[in-house]
This record gives C-alpha cells, sequence and structure tokens, in this order.
C-alpha cells in the first residue's frame, strides 16, 4: 500500500506543477513529484536507482530547473494556499506511511514479456502526441 | 498494467497539455522534467523483471534529462538577454514571412 501511496503523492504533485501559477512553486512542486518517485524507487529496494534521482537528478537537474524559475518570473505571490495544501497532503502521506508501515507488502506481480507491449504501444502514442505538440508549439512562434 | 506504469503516463500527458497550452519558456522546461519523471515513473515494472537494465534505463533518462534541461536553460538565458522576456512569442527572427 505504500507503493500506491507514493505514487498518487507523485499524482497529486504533478497535477500541482501543472495548475500552479507561479513558476518556483511549480518547479518546487515538480522536485517533490520526482522525491516521491525516488522514494517509490527506494521502496522497490533499486536503491542505486533512488541514488541517482535523489542526487544527480534533483541535486543538480531540479536545482538547475529551480533557480531558473526563481532568475525568470521569481515567486509573484505569496503562496499561503500552496503551502497550507501541500503541508495538509504531507502530513496525511505521512499518517498513512506510518499507519501502513507493518502491513505486510503485496506480492509483486512478475512481469512478463508479452505485457510489455500495450506499453510499447502506448509509448508509440506518446511519441505521436509528441509530435503533433511538437509542431503546433513551432507553429505558433 | 502497473500503478506505476499508469500514473507515469498520466504524468507524460500533464507534461505534454503543459507544453501545448503555454508561451513562456520556463514552464516548458518544467514541463519537459515533469515527462522525464513520468518516464522514470513509467519505468519502475522493469525493476522486476531486469533491475540491470532497469538501471542502466534509469541512468540514461538522467543523461538525457540533464542534456535537455541545460540546453533549454541556456536558450531561455540566450533569449532573455535578447528579449528581456522568456515569452517564445516575443521571438519573431527565423519566422516564415
Amino acid at each position: 500500500m505504500i507503493d500506491v501511496l507514493l505514487l498518487l503523492a507523485a499524482l497529486f504533485f504533478g497535477l500541482l506543477t501543472v495548475y500552479s501559477r507561479d513558476n518556483v512553486y511549480s518547479a518546487v512542486s515538480l522536485a517533490s513529484v520526482a522525491g516521491a518517485v525516488g522514494a517509490y524507487y527506494a521502496y522497490l529496494t533499486q536503491f542505486a536507482a533512488a541514488f541517482l534521482i535523489f542526487v544527480i537528478y534533483i541535486g543538480a537537474v531540479m536545482l538547475l530547473v529551480i533557480i531558473t524559475a526563481a532568475m525568470y518570473g521569481g515567486v509573484q505571490r505569496w503562496g499561503g494556499r500552496y503551502f497550507l495544501v501541500t503541508t495538509l497532503v504531507f502530513l496525511a502521506a505521512a499518517v498513512l506511511g506510518v499507519l501502513l508501515w507493518g502491513v505486510p507488502p503485496a506480492k509483486p506481480t512478475p512481469v512478463q514479456l508479452g505485457d510489455l507491449l500495450p506499453a510499447v504501444m502506448l509509448l508509440i502514442g506518446v511519441a505521436a502526441v509528441s509530435l503533433v505538440v511538437g509542431i503546433e508549439v513551432a507553429r505558433r512562434v | 498494467m502497473s500503478p506505476a506504469v499508469v500514473v507515469g503516463f498520466i504524468l507524460i500527458l500533464l507534461g505534454l497539455y503543459s507544453i501545448a497550452t503555454t508561451r513562456n519558456l520556463v514552464r516548458v522546461l518544467i514541463a519537459l522534467e515533469l515527462v522525464t519523471v513520468g518516464a522514470f515513473a513509467a519505468l519502475a515494472p522493469l525493476a522486476l523483471v531486469n533491475p540491470s537494465l532497469f538501471f542502466y534505463g534509469v541512468l540514461i533518462l538522467v543523461m538525457i534529462s540533464v542534456s535537455e534541461a541545460s540546453i533549454l536553460a541556456a536558450l531561455i538565458f540566450r533569449t532573455y538577454a535578447l528579449t528581456k522576456s522568456t515569452d517564445v512569442s516575443t521571438v519573431t527572427g527565423g519566422r516564415e514571412p
């Protein structure tokens, strides 16, 4: 259940990244998404990959993104609601995490190679959507 | 399908939506990184099948994201130096007549 909790936290902060009107809060939410995914990797006992996410990705890339957002745009308004919502979600996730700590983890279902086919099809779909978005963005300039 | 794959694809689509609806280069950088994080999440089920392949996938994704972030950050710095704005619609050079 902790894995679902971490993924839901990643999804929440992902929505917050897109819908925050302020660049800095959006960048901080993005770093929180990366942190949740890194914690999910650690939960899967993939500590080397989690190390890469936390040290290289958050420590370098997210720092660059947050500093760029702060330099060009900065904090436009005091995010009282942002801090309230993120603090409440963090506290609720921490309490749920402590409560679920004793629950034995569900046995992971092994992924068969046949299961990768829908993922490949979805990836091709995402590539097609990316192409359309890229062309539309380029036409707008 | 694994919940991690579903969340990963939702994050990727959110990032693409954000790229499509914004004109601000900083928001484009943030949305691109959101797509990368979505790809990180979608890659997670591979850890159960082949951990070493998963690690190399994560490593390659991190390298790609470092490259794209630094290139886009340089583009933002240059665009701001030239136009005093991070809005892509202020870049007029190179347009078709």
